[in-house]
C-alpha cells in the first residue's frame, strides 16, 4: 500500500475533517459513525500528488475516501474529492481524482459489507461514494461505484474482479445511477451494458428510476 | 484539467439527494423499478438464427439474410405459443421498418414488449452477423504445421484445388477423397482421412442420380457404403447462396465441401478477378471446414504437356492453400489419372500420385496406377520424377531416358538429373547405364 495512504488510515488522522468537507459530506446525510467507519478524511494537500501520482493546481481542499476490501482492511486504491471542481480541456467538470493510471474498484461499505458479499436479497449498487453511503445508512447492502462506467475491465464490458467477490447469481441488483439516466443516452447505455454484463453472471438487474425532480 | 472552475449547471440528482429531501428506505423501496430486456436465447446455424424469450414463449427465426449497401434484411418468422404472427423480409437495420412491424405486432399479438423485442433482435443478428475476427498479435513460435484432412490433397479450413481437363475424372477422384472422409477406406499409397466428418458436394455440373450412382459403385469397389455425403444442385453464383451453405454446413457437421466446379460457381465473368476473389473470400466465411475446388484448365492450356494452371484468374493458383493438377488417361474399362502438385504453402511439392480406376456395372475399383506406361501423364511430371518413373532395374543410358521422355531434354538437364536422384538414393549407376535404386 501506498505508504502515504497507510500514513492517512492511521489513528492520527482520525476525526480529521475540514469545515467545508464536513458541510458536504452532510449534505449528503452522512453520520459521524459512517464517516468515521469508512476513514472518510481531510487530505492535507502536501499529501495530494503523493497519494495521486500527479500534482493538482488550483486545488483548495482534498477529501479522501479510501476503499474498503472485502476481505478486510483497504484496498490500495483511493478517490479524493477536490475542492473547488477542476475543468479538463475539453469543459468536463472533474470532482474527484484517483491515483494515476489506477482502474476502477468497487466502493464497499463497512456496516454492510457481509450482506453485500453474502446476502440472498437485493443489492444495492449506486452511482457515487456517498451516495452508496446515505443508500447503506437507510439499512439496505449497498457498493458503490466510482461512476457508470467504473464497473468494467478498459476496453472490454467484462465486470471488474471486484464483482467476484459478490454473490451474484439469481439475485436482484437494483441499480441506482444518478437522475440523468433519462436524460443522457451515453449514461443509459452504460448502464444498460452494466446490466447485460450482470446478466451474464445470471445476476437480475433493475434499474430504480429516482424522480426528475425531487422534493421534500 | 488545472483550471478551477465553478459549476454553472445544476448539479446531477442522485440516491443522496433522494434521501436528503427527507426520503426513508420505504420510499426508496417504492421507486419504480424498469427491467432490462432480457436477452433472448440465440442459437446460430451458419446463418440462420433462431432467437427465443421462453418466459413470454416468444420465437424468431431469421434466415436468408442479406446484406447490401450497408443494410441488413432477414425473412423473420414470428411466433408465440408456437402460432406464427408474422413472416416477411424485414430490413434489421432500419428503424421505421421495425417500427411498422412492431404496431403490427402489438395489434395483432398486444401484452408484450414487442419493439424491444425486435430491436434487441435486429442489434443481436446484426452483431454477430456482421463480426470480422480481431486484430491479434502474431507471437512468433515454432507452431504446428498445417493438419490435413487428407495427406496430401486436402488442408484443414483451406481451400485446395484439383483442376484438370473436362472429363479427365475430377468428379471420381473428389468422390474417392470423400469416400476415404465418410467410410474411412483407404486410398491407394497409403493414403487416408485424417477423421471422420460430413461432407457437402455443390454441383454446378451434373445431377443427383449420376453423382448417387458412381457413390454407390465406388462403395461396392471399396467393399462398404458410402453415406452421409449431402448434397446440393446449384444453379445460382457460390456467394448468393453461401449463407443457406453456411446454415448447412453448421447444420450437417460439415467438415469438407467440394465445389464442382469453380467457373460456374464464379458466376458472371469467371475469368476475372473479381469474381474469383469475391467467391473465394465467402468461401473464407466457412471456417474450420476444407474446401476443394475442381477447376478446369484454358483451351489453350488443355493442349500443353508441361505444367498447367486452373482456368481463370491467377488468384485461382495464388489465394488457394494446395493446388493439383490432374491428367487422366481413358481407356475402355479404366481411367488411369495422375494428380501432380502444383502448389504447396508450407512443405516441399509431393511426387505425382498415380491411380487407376478400373469400371464394371457392378463396382468402380480404385488401384494404384503406373505413370510411367502413359507418355501424356509422364510429361506432366518434372524431369527428375519422370526420369524416376522410367528407370528400371536391368538399366537405360541417357540417351535411351531422353528418348523416352517427350519433349526430349538435353542430356545435360538429363545427367543433371540422374546424379541428383542417385544423391537421394532413388537411382545407381551401373557402368553407362542407370537403374532404379
Amino acid at each position: 500500500m501506498n505508504r502515504w495512504l497507510a500514513h492517512l488510515l492511521s489513528r492520527a488522522f482520525d476525526g480529521s475533517l475540514a469545515g467545508e468537507h464536513r458541510e458536504d459530506l452532510r449534505r449528503s446525510t452522512l453520520t459521524d459513525e459512517t464517516i468515521a467507519a469508512q476513514f472518510i478524511r481531510s487530505v492535507p494537500l502536501a499529501m495530494l500528488a503523493r497519494l495521486l501520482g500527479f500534482d493538482g493546481p488550483g486545488i483548495r481542499s482534498a477529501l479522501l475516501f479510501p476503499y474498503r476490501a472485502p476481505g478486510g482492511g483497504f484496498m490500495d486504491h483511493v478517490r479524493i474529492k477536490v475542492f473547488p471542481p477542476l475543468t479538463d480541456a475539453d469543459g468536463h467538470t472533474i470532482k474527484y481524482l484517483q491515483p494515476k493510471g489506477s482502474a476502477p474498484r468497487l466502493y464497499f461499505v463497512a456496516g454492510c459489507l457481509r450482506e453485500v458479499l453474502e446476502g440472498e436479497g437485493p443489492v444495492w449498487l449506486v452511482e457515487g461514494e456517498k451516495k452508496a453511503l446515505a443508500v447503506a445508512q437507510l439499512g439496505l447492502p449497498a457498493v458503490g461505484l466510482a461512476g457508470v462506467e467504473a464497473w468494467h475491465v478498459r476496453a472490454s464490458r467484462s465486470l471488474i474482479e471486484d464483482f467476484d467477490e459478490i454473490r451474484l447469481e439469481g439475485r436482484v441488483v437494483e441499480l441506482v445511477p444518478d437522475g440523468d439516466v433519462a436524460t443522457n443516452p451515453n449514461v443509459s447505455l452504460a448502464v444498460r451494458r452494466l446490466a447485460m454484463a450482470l446478466e451474464a453472471r445470471r445476476a437480475r438487474p433493475r434499474l430504480v428510476e429516482l424522480p426528475r425532480e425531487i422534493r421534500s | 484539467m488545472t483550471t478551477p472552475h465553478l459549476e454553472d449547471k445544476p448539479p446531477k440528482q442522485g440516491a443522496d439527494d433522494f434521501i436528503a429531501a427527507g426520503h426513508r428506505e420505504a420510499d426508496l423501496q417504492e421507486l419504480p423499478r424498469r427491467e432490462f430486456a432480457t436477452d433472448p436465447d440465440v442459437e446460430r446455424m451458419g446463418d440462420d438464427f433462431t432467437l427465443t424469450w421462453p418466459a413470454d414463449r416468444v420465437t424468431l427465426a431469421a434466415v436468408s439474410l442479406r446484406e447490401h449497401h450497408g443494410e441488413l434484411t432477414a425473412l423473420l418468422t414470428i411466433a408465440r405459443d408456437g402460432q406464427d404472427c408474422h413472416w416477411g423480409r424485414l430490413n434489421l437495420t432500419a428503424t421505421r421498418s421495425r417500427e411498422e412491424l412492431v404496431k403490427k405486432l402489438t395489434h395483432e399479438s398486444p401484452g408484450l414488449p414487442w419493439r424491444r423485442f425486435l430491436d434487441r433482435a435486429a442489434q443481436l443478428i446484426t452483431e454477430q452477423f456482421t463480426a470480422t475476427d480481431p486484430t491479434v498479435e502474431l507471437i512468433p513460435q515454432l507452431g504446428e504445421r498445417d493438419r490435413y484432412l487428407l495427406e496430401p490433397f486436402l488442408i484443414e479450413d483451406a481451400v485446395s484445388v484439383l483442376f484438370a481437363d473436362g472429363g479427365s475424372g475430377k468428379g471420381f477422384v473428389s468422390l474417392a477423397f470423400a469416400a476415404s472422409i465418410r467410410a474411412a477406406v483407404g486410398l491407394p499409397g497409403g493414403i487416408g482421412a485424417a477423421k471422420k466428418t460430413g461432407v457437402l458436394y455443390l454441383d454446378w455440373e451434373t445431377s443427383q442420380r449420376p453423382l448417387e450412382r458412381r457413390v454407390y459403385l465406388l462403395g461396392r469397389g471399396f467393399g462398404t457404403s458410402i453415406t452421409g455425403i449431402q448434397y446440393r444442385r446449384m444453379t445460382r453464383p457460390l456467394v448468393d447462396d453461401m449463407p443457406a451453405i453456411r446454415a448447412d454446413a453448421a447444420r450437417h457437421g460439415i467438415g469438407l465441401v467440394i465445389v464442382d466446379s469453380w467457373a460456374p460457381a464464379c458466376g458472371e465473368g469467371p475469368e476475372g478477378s473479381d469474381a474469383s476473389t469475391r467467391s473465394l473470400n465467402a468461401l473464407r466465411s466457412l471456417t474450420s471446414v476444407s474446401k476443394l475446388l475442381l477447376a478446369h484448365v484454358s483451351k489453350v492450356m488443355a493442349d500443353t504437356r508441361t505444367a498447367t494452371r486452373p482456368y481463370g484468374s491467377v488468384f485461382n493458383q495464388n489465394l488457394p492453400r494446395s493446388v493439383w493438377e490432374m491428367r487422366g488417361v481413358q481407356e475402355e474399362d479404366s481411367l488411369t489419372v495422375t494428380l501432380y502438385d502444383r502448389k504447396e504453402n508450407d512443405a516441399p511439392r509431393r511426387k505425382p500420385i498415380t491411380w487407376r480406376f478400373d469400371f464394371s456395372e457392378e463396382r468402380i475399383r480404385l488401384g494404384p496406377g503406373d505413370i510411367a506406361e502413359h507418355a501424356d501423364l509422364l510429361a506432366g511430371a518434372k524431369l527428375p520424377e519422370q526420369l524416376a518413373a522410367l528407370l528400371n532395374l536391368t538399366g537405360r543410358t541417357p540417351e535411351e531416358l531422353a528418348d523416352l521422355i517427350e519433349p526430349a531434354p538435353k542430356l545435360d538437364s538429363l545427367r543433371k538429373a540422374l546424379r541428383r536422384l542417385e544423391t537421394k538414393g532413388r537411382a545407381k549407376k551401373i557402368g553407362d547405364l542407370w537403374c532404379r535404386a
